[in-house]
């Protein structure tokens, strides 16, 4: 009851805002929060010994097609739990083209991938294998290759209950790792929970033009600091895709691969992000707000690595984003409203950069363990 | 305006690191010595292991390690770059007989750790009868980018590409098709360098008589810096300590 | 009627295809088939090139190497093929010399050959043990290569397609035929062609030796699947990568027990029929002489070996048969006929390494 009138009420802010002119008031968005433990889906329980599995198959390169890369490849703790690159390196003679985002707090969103192309960590990790500029595997041989191994049947058999390993289980147990990787003791976290020393005089300005001024909240808001939704916000085009063949290559297939018609892979040469999934004209251009959470050590940032440090994203919103790369192309603005010049002075953006640090705590570090061999046979 | 945004960063990134590099070669008379050595206190830490699971015949097997921290006997940390801070004139540069190589052998990158100026050739060869794929990338703070990435099939193969990173000193080389192969390029536009022997010494040569900031770089350790005044024909000493 | 009529023709045929069998003899290879130059051209340089495969390791002719007979031999100590990075392979890579010819692609015939070899050629292209290529990446990789972009104007005045490279290397392939066999002109009348052995082989191959019941036709073989006991090649089992490679083919192709794999089933992956556990489909003759090592798994190294391990008639599908030292001579001699001209094709030299930049990327039409 008390939620719809809420709602009438904010209606009749809009409208009346509507009525003199363009609506500026803020919307209604999620508070930012504390962030929880993560769902964990009930058809994938957690238990030690399938996280531990998870952890071994995350790092083995025999899950890729010629087992020369592994899920920590592009997700290395030592960069991020990302690659550090602009561009993920991608399967060898190959690049990738977008940025490996982190897998910390991966668990918490409802779709992976910058276009949202996965719905779960699970169909995720199977994805990623199986591209063929990312681990270009194939389940006869990935499968076939852990059957040749007695210590992952043995822990297969225990986690899973079956004779042999089953490629599907593989990813399960990836996914219950992943879920592992979260981060929700960070300074903000703490100051969100009441501990008011947690953040700086410094940080906590930051924290009010976040909310206020830079309106950075419009999206990213929320315990997990992002609205999972999608926007056109210019992002400049990667100088890397004028410079290296073989990322115009995978540029190409990708366009070929996710079927767009002939004239768009003949003539676009800008990432056309969730119009992918959809093949709506709308939906050209446009990317999932990524959480802030673990910012610090996720350098490079946006979908193709183009700004390397934080102070490059904070000028490029200040600006009010970018051109429309749509706009151009197709005459079809897509590009969010909601990005307008911030006019923020040198003070404001150390502010809102103290803040932001404040969405990290401290780095995860993993050793990689140690892989058993392939055994022969009796 | 956005487009201003767009370009200065564009610029930041190409332009910016592409300037000539400021060394000049001139007659260096009592060019001076500095020796010493680079030692390593504590416990170095642990590399990772990584399961050989392919090209066994090549790259043998077993497990290898990635990253390691090698001390001497004598507690001499091998494969540090020590090298004259921002000197900008004395002996010529002096290229290895024949041009600077990074081979690939026995699915290992030869030489570990080697120093090349801005610009210079580098011939990769691929000494092995199986697939590698070089992929250079320039360190940027925490960001990685780039230079070159190309899959090298053919054994005796030699592809020739330019040594351009655009804001860092330090390439990081990896093998795309095997992942504990790893390698080292410090870029430095001047002479004055030294890759430590074995032992952890170092000599540096014909260097113009004055004061020095001296750097050690070590690809795991990072850098320690020191100080060192070299006079006429003299030999100076200077040690560095690196600790875990 | 209409039944009768059909019984009629049902036994027309019977009797027309057993006459066939009882009359199958040795015949000449075709004249070659017709190709298309242009197309072949291509073909060659695609047979040559590694970016055919996933991770760009390997070419066709890194298994079919022109200097090692068209596929691995005996004397580098390959009895049995390489395979994709990351796998080994299970079997004895088969020359693609007459492949234009045969019946069937595969030692348990499980593709077409003759004039569908682009089937087979996809297959090899696409199959996770040999070069593991996503076609949507490869022909984006050709068209990263100004000279493919202009030889496939040429060849097909088309852009690079999946099917064009196909094509092109079935092209390519239609000209790996043999030429001046002694066995074909001897056939054609030159007496001289077979020296004396040869003759006494030829007299032995369809006679007593028996060898032609399965080794008849143009190819000398009936493309049909036979179980010969050919024992084990430890070096599978005793290979993880292999195991595991064989393993992974079991379980793409759906043969029960694949998790075990315990042997290689042959023709059973086709056909799912148990009689047919263990059975290889009769390779051809043609050019055998330099194709050692010898059968599905290379377990024998000479041709002498075959014969005396054919003679012992160890399998359900084989009768033995005793013969001399001498006659086993005899018929190596003969089988030594089946070979043409040493059929030499090197790598194009101009071959570009590397793949050329996209300038003005962002206003270039693709």
């Amino acid at each position: 009851m008390k939620k719809v009138l809420r709602n009438i009420s904010l209606s009749l802010i809009i409208a009346l805002v509507l009525v003199g002119g363009k609506p500026v008031v803020a919307e209604d968005v999620p508070e930012l929060a504390p962030l929880g433990p993560p769902p964990i889906p009930t058809d994938n329980p957690m238990t030690p010994a399938k996280i531990e599995l998870g952890k071994m198959l995350f790092f083995d390169t025999r899950l890729t097609g010629d087992a020369s890369l592994s899920c920590a490849s592009c997700h290395d703790s030592k960069a991020g739990w990302g690659d550090a690159s602009d561009v993920c390196r991608g399967y060898p003679g190959t690049s990738h083209w977008r940025n490996c985002q982190t897998i910390i707090n991966a668990a918490y969103y409802n779709k992976l991938f910058w276009a949202g192309s996965s719905r779960s960590l699970e169909a995720q990790a199977e994805t990623a294998n199986r591209g063929a500029v990312a681990g270009n595997g194939e389940r006869d041989m990935m499968e076939a290759r852990l059957y040749q191994i007695p210590e992952y049947i043995k822990r297969f058999k225990q986690v899973f209950g079956t004779e042999y390993p089953n490629l599907k289980d593989a990813w399960r147990a990836i996914a219950a790792f992943e879920r592992t990787l979260v981060q929700r003791d960070t300074p903000f976290d703490r100051y969100m929970k009441g501990d008011k020393a947690a953040l700086s005089e410094k940080a906590k300005k930051g924290l009010e033009l976040f909310k206020g001024k830079a309106n950075c909240i419009q999206c990213h808001n929320g315990p997990l600091l992002t609205d999972e939704k999608y926007h056109n916000i210019g992002v400049p085009e990667n100088p890397a895709f004028e410079e290296d063949p073989l990322k115009q290559i995978t540029f190409r297939y990708e366009q070929y691969a996710k079927g767009v018609t002939e004239e768009i892979y003949r003539t676009t040469k800008t990432d056309l992000g969730l119009y992918y999934q959809t093949k709506r004209k709308e939906d050209m251009g446009k990317f999932r707000t990524p959480s802030l959470r673990y910012l610090n050590y996720t350098a490079p940032y946006m979908h193709n690595g183009v700004f390397f440090t934080l102070e490059e994203v904070i000028d490029f919103y200040n600006e009010g984003g970018g051109d429309d790369p749509i706009e151009k192309l197709y005459r079809l603005s897509t590009k969010t409203e909601k990005l307008k010049p911030l006019n923020l002075n040198d003070e404001e953006k150390g502010a809102l950069m103290a803040f932001l640090e404040s969405l990290t705590g401290e780095e995860i570090i993993l050793a990689p363990p140690e892989l058993p061999d392939y055994a022969v046979m009796k | 305006m956005i487009r201003i945004i767009a370009s200065f960063a564009l610029a930041a990134v190409i332009l910016l690191p592409d300037l000539p590099s400021a060394y000049q070669t001139v007659d260096v008379v009592d060019g001076a010595s500095l020796t010493g050595k680079v030692v390593f206190k504590g416990k170095a830490p642990e590399p990772e292991k990584i399961l050989i699971n392919k090209n066994k015949e090549v790259c043998g097997t077993g497990y290898r390690k990635k990253g390691e921290v090698r001390v001497s006997a004598s507690g001499g940390l091998m494969d540090v770059v020590v090298y004259l801070e921002g000197i900008k004139k004395g002996k010529p540069l002096s290229k290895p007989a024949g041009g600077y190589v990074l081979d690939q052998k026995n699915c290992s990158f030869l030489p570990y750790v080697q120093v090349i100026p801005r610009r210079s050739k580098l011939v990769v060869l691929n000494s092995d009868p199986v697939l590698h794929n070089v992929h250079t990338y320039e360190l940027i703070g925490r960001v990685k980018r780039t230079m070159f990435n190309f899959a090298q099939p053919v054994q005796g193969s030699k592809i020739t590409k330019t040594i351009r990173p655009r804001r860092g000193k330090v390439v990081k080389i990896e093998c795309d098709a095997h992942n504990w192969m790893l390698g080292w390029i410090y870029v430095l536009d001047h002479p004055y360098f030294s890759v430590v022997g074995e032992d952890g010494t170092f000599k540096i040569d014909g260097i113009p008589p004055g004061t020095y900031k001296v750097k050690a770089w070590h690809p795991i350790l990072g850098i320690k810096e020191g100080k060192a005044s070299v006079s006429a024909k003299g030999t100076a000493r200077l040690s560095f300590e690196f600790a875990k | 009627m209409r039944g009768k009529c059909l019984l009629l023709l049902s036994f027309l045929l019977l009797f027309w295809s057993a006459g066939v069998a009882v009359a199958a003899d040795l015949a000449r290879l075709p004249e070659p088939p017709k190709v298309k130059e242009a197309q072949a051209k291509l073909g060659r340089y695609l047979f040559f090139d590694t970016r055919l495969s996933g991770d760009a390791a390997l070419s066709c002719a890194s298994c079919h190497d022109p200097n090692k007979g068209w596929a691995n031999n005996v004397e580098n100590d390959e009895e049995l093929s390489d395979a994709y990075p990351g796998s080994k392979y299970f079997r004895n890579a088969k020359s693609p010399i007459n492949v234009a010819f045969a019946e069937t692609v595969y030692w348990d015939g499980r593709l077409p050959g003759k004039s569908m070899l682009q089937v087979h050629v996809r297959d090899h292209i696409t199959e996770t043990h040999f070069m593991n290529m996503d076609g949507r990446l490869m022909l984006e990789r050709m068209k990263q290569i100004p000279m493919y972009v202009r030889m496939f104007k040429q060849a097909w005045n088309a852009e690079p397609s999946f099917g064009n490279i196909r094509n092109s290397i079935r092209e390519f392939e239609k000209t790996l035929v043999s030429r001046n066999v002694p066995f074909d002109k001897y056939l054609q009348g030159d007496q001289n062609a077979l020296s004396s052995p040869a003759k006494r082989g030829l007299g032995l191959f369809k006679g007593r030796a028996g060898c032609i019941k399965c080794h008849h036709g143009p190819m000398l073989s009936d493309y049909k699947p036979y179980n010969l006991g050919v024992p084990a090649n430890p070096k599978i089992w005793n290979d993880p990568m292999r195991h595991f490679t064989l393993r992974s083919f079991q379980l793409a192709m759906g043969v029960p027990g694949f998790e075990r794999a315990e042997r290689d089933v042959g023709y059973y992956a086709v056909s799912k029929k148990k009689k047919d556990i263990g059975r290889f489909v009769t390779p051809s003759l043609r050019e055998v002489s330099r194709t050692a090592p010898y059968m599905h798994n290379g377990v024998f190294k000479s041709l002498e070996e075959v014969i005396e391990f054919h003679a012992k008639g160890v399998g359900p599908d084989i009768e033995p048969v005793a013969l001399s030292k001498g006659e086993i001579r005899e018929l190596v001699e003969f089988l030594k006929s089946l070979s043409g001209d040493v059929i030499k094709v090197a790598k194009p030299a101009d071959m570009p390494e590397d793949y050329t930049l996209i300038e003005d990327w962002y206003n270039k039409r693709n």
